[in-house]
This record gives C-alpha cells, sequence and structure tokens, in this order.
C-alpha cells in the first residue's frame, strides 16, 4: 500500500517537472512608442495594466510554473494585441482616446484586470482612487464643444443632400463577417438616446419590430433571435443659442440577435458602417471580437449596453 | 507568497460554477426616464425625427412627428400645413452607469406638441407635464417653444 502511495508521488512529480519542459519563451519586445501621461497616472497604469498591456511585462516567480504559465503566455499575447501602453502612440490620437475610454469602463465594471489575475496578484487591484485619477485624467481631455459656424454649415451641407435623396447608398454594403446593411433601419422605432462626451457625439438608438415587441412584452433576458438594433452616431452640433442638436451623421452600427448563427460572439452579429458612404468597418472578419469583448461586461442584460425607455410604441 | 491566495483562487473557481446574476428591471429598463401609456406613439403614427441636448438645463430630448411633418422639416419648411403634428419629450438628462463617458435620459419632464389648429392655418402648441402629463397652466413661453420646434432639423439617416 505505502509503495503504491510513494509510486503515485514520483509519477506525479516527475510528470509536473516534464510539464515544465515545456516553457514558451515571452520576450519583452522593446518600447518604442510608450503612452505619455501625468505620473500619477502612469502610476495607475504601470500598477493594473502593464503586466499584459505593454512591452513590460513583470513574471513573478509563481506565474512562470506550467501549466500555469501557458494561461500568462496567452494572457499577455491577448492583452498586447488588444492594447498596447509601450505602442501607444502608434495609434492615431482618437483612437487613443476611445482606447482609454473603454479600458477605463473595463476597469468599472470589473472585468479589467482580469478577475483570475487579481486573485493572484492582489496588489494589482485598482483602488477607488486610482479609478478617480483615470477619470479625472480623461475629463480634463475632453473638448467641450462650442458654437462652430464650420461645423453647422458642414452638417448642413450634408442634411441638405440627404433631403434631397443624394445621399442614398447605390449597391448595399457588406462587412467582413457577412452582415449587410439595413437600409431600413430608419424606420425602427426609437429605444432611447444617449449623449456621448467622451468622443464628442449623439446617438439615437433604433430597434427593430421584433426589439420594440420584446420590450413591450417584458421578454428581452435574453433578447429574443431576431432582435436588432441600429446606434446611429452624429456629431454634437451647438446652435448659437445652446442647443445641441445631431450634426453631421457619423456611423450606424447593427447588433442582430441570432443565437444559432453567432455563437462566438454571444448570439449577436455584429457590423459598423461608417460615414454616408456606409464604409464597412474592421480589416478582417474578427472585428466583431473586439466588439464582444466591449460588450463583454454586459453579461447580465445580455451583453446590451442600452436600458431601453418604456414607451407606448 | 501569502496566505489568502490559494484560498482566493479557490472561491474565484467556485464562483464561475455558481449561477448567472440575474437581471432585474432595473437593470434591463431605464425606469426612470418611463414616458406615460397616454403618450401613445403607435396610435399617433409617430417616427422619431432627431435627439437634442441643452446644456445649461441639463436636459435631452426626442422629437417624433407624423409623417406629414417629418416631410415639411425635412425640406426646411418651417410653417405648418394642416394635419401635422410634432411631439417633443424631454428628459432630466443622467449618467449612463453601463458607460462613464455617456449621458442619457433620466427623470422624464414634458412632452411638447405643436399640432395645425383647427382652422388649419396656424399652429396650436400646447404643453404636458410629467409625470401625470397634465396640461401647463403657464403659456408664457409658447410661442418661443413653437418657433422653436418648428425649426427643428431632421437627423440625418442615410
Amino acid at each position: 500500500m505505502k509503495k503504491k502511495i510513494f509510486i503515485t508521488i514520483i509519477i506525479l512529480v516527475v510528470a509536473f517537472l516534464c510539464l515544465q519542459t515545456v516553457h514558451p519563451a515571452l520576450s519583452n519586445p522593446p518600447v518604442t512608442a510608450e503612452i505619455t501621461a501625468p505620473e500619477n497616472v502612469k502610476a495607475v497604469l504601470k500598477k493594473a495594466c502593464y503586466d499584459c498591456h505593454s512591452n513590460q511585462t513583470n513574471l513573478r516567480w509563481y506565474d512562470q510554473i506550467a501549466p500555469v504559465y501557458w494561461q500568462v503566455i496567452k494572457d499577455v499575447k491577448d492583452g498586447r494585441k488588444a492594447l498596447n501602453f509601450s505602442e501607444w502612440n502608434k495609434l492615431q490620437k482618437p483612437d487613443q482616446q476611445a482606447k482609454f475610454w473603454e479600458a477605463l469602463n473595463q476597469v468599472i465594471a470589473g472585468a479589467m484586470p482580469l478577475p483570475g489575475y487579481t486573485a493572484v496578484h492582489p496588489d494589482t487591484k485598482l483602488t477607488a482612487t486610482d479609478i478617480q485619477v483615470l477619470k479625472q485624467y480623461l475629463m480634463s481631455n475632453i473638448k467641450v464643444a462650442h458654437y462652430n459656424p464650420s461645423i453647422d454649415s458642414a452638417a448642413n451641407k450634408q442634411f441638405k443632400s440627404w433631403s434631397m435623396d443624394s445621399l442614398k447608398v447605390k449597391q448595399v454594403p457588406t462587412a467582413l463577417n457577412g452582415i449587410a446593411f439595413i437600409p431600413g433601419y430608419k424606420n425602427w422605432q426609437v429605444i432611447t438616446a444617449s449623449e456621448r462626451f467622451d468622443n464628442g457625439t449623439m446617438r439615437l438608438i433604433l430597434g427593430n419590430p421584433i426589439a420594440i415587441k420584446a420590450i413591450h412584452d417584458h421578454n428581452i433576458s435574453p433578447w429574443p433571435d431576431g432582435s436588432a438594433f441600429a446606434k446611429v452616431a452624429f456629431a454634437q452640433n451647438e446652435d448659437s443659442k445652446g442647443n445641441i442638436s445631431t450634426g453631421e451623421f457619423k456611423q450606424v452600427e447593427f447588433m442582430i440577435k441570432d443565437a444559432e448563427k453567432y455563437p462566438s460572439t454571444k448570439g449577436w452579429g455584429f457590423a459598423r458602417f461608417k460615414t454616408p458612404k456606409m464604409v464597412p468597418y474592421g480589416k478582417t472578419a474578427l472585428f466583431a471580437t473586439e466588439c464582444i469583448n466591449c460588450h463583454r461586461p454586459e453579461e447580465k442584460t445580455d451583453f446590451v449596453f442600452t436600458q431601453p425607455i418604456k414607451l407606448n410604441q | 507568497m501569502k496566505l489568502s491566495h490559494p484560498l482566493v483562487t479557490v472561491l474565484f473557481a467556485l464562483s464561475l460554477f455558481s449561477c448567472h446574476e440575474r437581471a432585474n428591471e432595473n437593470d434591463l429598463y431605464n425606469i426612470k426616464a418611463t414616458v406615460p401609456e397616454k403618450f401613445n406613439i403607435a396610435k399617433m403614427q409617430l417616427v422619431v425625427i432627431n435627439t437634442s441636448i441643452n446644456k445649461k438645463d441639463s436636459t435631452m430630448s426626442i422629437l417624433y412627428g407624423n409623417k406629414l411633418a417629418y416631410g415639411q422639416l425635412k425640406q426646411g419648411i418651417s410653417s405648418i400645413k394642416s394635419g401635422e403634428l410634432l411631439a417633443l419629450v424631454s428628459w432630466k438628462q443622467q449618467a449612463d452607469i453601463h458607460w462613464f463617458g455617456a449621458n442619457i435620459p433620466g427623470k422624464l419632464l414634458s412632452v411638447e406638441y405643436v399640432r395645425a389648429n383647427s382652422t388649419g392655418n396656424g399652429a396650436e402648441y400646447e404643453k404636458l407635464l410629467a409625470p401625470a402629463l397634465k396640461e401647463d397652466a403657464n403659456t408664457t413661453d409658447s410661442l418661443q417653444r413653437e418657433a422653436f420646434i418648428l425649426s427643428q432639423r431632421p437627423s440625418v439617416m442615410p
């Protein structure tokens, strides 16, 4: 009996040691275009984000033991691909802003840093003060819209060509994941509106008849197959009296529910069409991963950010 | 390593197998912004025309209209035609708890109507106040509000 236990332990130890021989390298590539931000902001990023989102990964000894190590390697690779503060300045300014706001929202929602990571590295958790530092930094970078005659006249010009039917899309474009632009979205009913002061836009969120019925019937947890939303984004256009209304059309984004058709993106098909020419967003079909990654913290509400207003429609 | 680490890890692993948190009515809907059923979009056959914000008052509005009114505003005509109906629904803004960086409609404030009057050669303005959508007795700025609503530019939706 004792001998058996002894042999089992030996086998386990040998197996464990064998695992350690599978040890893919994780390098720290040179830091070429690191983010420039105030010291207190950078300190938070270094503490909470840099292990996976920079080329300055700091592996602790216990991170390097297989099989945990394999997961660590994957997290760092995925992390750097999604957001890399060491290559930050390679992004365009508006993309940097959008990424930073998204990152902070992932933190606020508790999705980042990954709960598995903070469980093992409790010192990387963001405190309320850390979050406040990031919030204040972003708020200080906001450009407040003011009446601007040239923005207003550009919006008016676009409005005139649209009202004379000259902005009609001639050929229906298709996103790289196969989702085609839905010209009829403009006839859908409105679910809510939103002001996005993080990027100076405002939005109307519309729902197709299936979605509107689901809202009415209290059947949105989960949303039924066939539900579709169109989120239409406009520039904010302030008039001389301080009223802000929808200016130039920026883009329309679709979410289409079909649990069987879109299993890899939690049952939702995503597509984004930019400018009145409706240019499909994304370089490969994998662009939808970006969409669902941002929506992932909203699992409780079937990955939908929008809370519909109850309207008799 | 601290003693708490393995424990935390085990608890975390267990939480993965627990049930999903159920969404309640307040998670799913923007209850605060509810518009009473009396405002019947289907019955009045209204479509959405635009959305606007007033920073000074921290309010947000959605403009609705019937097809006729929508067509008129699309052509930039601010005088009213017989049969036209416009409705401006306004809310106080609230921060979007799902997105730091966004504001969404909060408490409902009012529904304002602009419609062609019975003689068909002018406009009629009416303001209903939340929560019950009762007519506002104060009519001092009706003409101004009527002109504001009739001057709205529809949102470009190609």
